[in-house]
């Protein structure tokens, strides 16, 4: 990994029961940075994103923030002080990280306001009336200031997706770790959480996105990866995955999801395969 | 009808006290019985193997045995020992143990109605140990909650009529003594019976208000 990574995770494996989720993956990301990560369904996207702050502990590997080694695995996980280990490491990392979910999971028994600012007033030690005046500002920039006692329950899935960003940026995070955030919303909602996304990179926020919307993808990424079975198959910038794929299981991929993608020089005489729709 | 006014002049006083007793006994054992049934059902998903196995023992052996056994373990079994309890402690004492596993089990499937996205957003956001279950957890756990407490809590009321077994002067026992005087069982039973409703249809009334209150917001 690059010496100037912000987060960075190393050779991590990540197995569940019966099948492995990461195997030795390797990543980083700059400040500043947005980074995009997309892949098939199952192949480890929402698992990578969910080690780097530790709701996921994995099995080996190293995390880092800035120049600090914040978990190394399988070492830290050992013997008694095992759980403590992970404790303080993800302490480290949600310091500096906030998740934004594919399910927004806010918390249904407070208000839009409360959500907001239970966070820095609880875990940060912010004042209550600052908290909550931080909070009020956030919501005007993703533009619900008229929802602030709202339940979650009364609000769109949009709404309440952004109402998760302002959340997760009401900690103020050095880096934000989306997973799939619209892909539960109906499709008239995508375009308002992704604009919010977006105008947040223009401020020049560090970001890592899960997302399957690849336009998107294109638009804001300063890097791409692709992740397939367990492991980053390719990564590169937007223009160099997007339009010059070097893997067949990338150009695959993108053909399934309609990107239109020249076929690999290797397999040119194939070319008719772009036109099919494999879905 | 004049005969039952003038019974009622006579019994009245020793009625009231013996309902005043019955809130106590319910007050009381109720709070120890939601103490406990906390206490248990966050132990049964502790990450300790002994925590959980302490808890769970608890729960089977205390569902598995009569209350009135225990009631006479704590008020006759207790002084072998040399520790002296009055008839109320020591009713407390068991209808707030015996109460306290069954509310266990009302707790623990509260904890664990909660959505895993909950304490990963939760964890995420930095909240962690008391916190965590303090602010996030626990107010949603609870109001799932709510329903089966009312009910153990509508419950209570009637049972602490087994206090008089031990001497407590409690509602029923108060009934019971004044029948033995005056043999007007039918007119006291009814009585005591009205009195009993008197402190459980408020009560259902009051919880159902608070399930509504806790239901504020949800869809
Ligand atoms: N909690 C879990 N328990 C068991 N298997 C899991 C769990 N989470 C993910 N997996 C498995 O790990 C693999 C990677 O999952 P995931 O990271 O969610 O993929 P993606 O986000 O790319 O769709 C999948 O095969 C999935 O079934
Ligand atoms: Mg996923």
């Amino acid at each position: 990994m690059p010496e100037t990574s912000i987060l960075s995770a190393t050779d991590i494996v990540k197995d569940f029961k019966t099948q492995r989720a990461l195997d030795v993956c390797s990543f980083g990301v700059r400040e500043g940075e947005v980074v995009v990560i997309i892949g098939p369904s199952g192949s480890g996207k929402s698992t990578l994103l969910r080690c780097l702050n530790l709701i996921e502990v994995p099995d080996e590997g190293m995390l880092r923030l800035a120049d600090e080694d914040v978990l190394s695995m399988p070492r830290d996980g050992l013997g008694r002080k095992r759980h403590s280990n992970i404790v303080r490491a993800r302490t480290t990392l949600t310091g500096s990280t906030s998740m934004v979910f594919q399910k927004f999971n806010l918390f249904p028994h407070m208000t839009v306001l409360d959500n907001i600012a239970a966070a820095p007033h609880f875990v940060g030690s912010v004042p209550k009336e600052l908290a909550r005046k931080t909070a009020i500002d956030l919501l005007e920039r993703v533009g619900l200031a008229d929802r602030q006692s709202a339940f979650p329950a009364q609000l769109s899935g949009g709404q309440q997706q952004r109402v998760a960003i302002a959340r997760a940026l009401a900690k103020k995070p050095r880096i934000m770790l989306y997973d799939e955030p619209t892909s539960a919303l109906d499709p008239e909602l995508v375009g308002d959480v992704l604009g919010v996304i977006r105008d947040l990179a223009a401020s020049g926020m560090t970001k890592v996105i899960v997302t399957h919307e690849m336009d998107f993808a294109q638009q804001v990424a300063d890097r791409v990866l692709f992740m397939d079975k367990g492991r980053i198959i390719e990564e590169g910038t937007p223009e160099q995955i997007f339009a010059h794929p070097v893997h067949e299981r990338t150009a695959d991929f993108l053909r399934r999801v309609r990107v239109q993608v020249p076929p690999p020089i290797s397999t040119a005489d194939t070319d008719l395969r772009g036109t099919h729709d494999i879905n | 009808m004049s005969n039952y006014l003038d019974l009622m002049a006579e019994a009245w006083p020793a009625l009231l006290e013996g309902l005043k007793i019955t809130i106590i006994l319910t007050i009381l054992s109720l709070a120890l019985g939601l103490i406990i049934g906390l206490v248990m059902a966050l132990m049964r998903l502790s990450r300790r193997n002994l925590l959980r196995a302490i808890a769970h023992v608890y729960v089977d052996v205390v569902r598995g045995t009569p209350v009135l056994v225990q009631l006479f373990l704590v008020y006759y079994g207790l002084p072998q020992f040399g520790i002296r309890v009055t008839p109320i402690l020591a009713a407390v004492l068991a209808l707030g143990a015996n109460y306290g596993a069954y509310l266990a089990e009302v707790f623990r499937a509260g904890l664990l109605s909660i959505d895993r996205g909950q304490w990963e957003a939760a964890e995420s956001l930095g909240f962690q140990g008391r916190q965590l279950y303090r602010k996030i957890i626990l107010p949603q756990a609870i109001r799932v909650s709510l329903p089966g407490i009312g009910n153990y809590a509508n419950s209570m009321v009637k049972d602490t009529s087994l206090a008089s077994v031990v001497t407590v002067m409690e509602l029923l026992r108060s009934g019971q003594i004044i029948v033995s005087a005056t043999f007007q069982s039918f007119e006291i039973y009814l009585t005591v019976g009205a009195m009993y409703l008197a402190i459980s249809l408020p009560l259902a009334w009051y919880t159902r208000r608070l399930e509504e209150r806790s239901n504020r917001g949800y869809a």
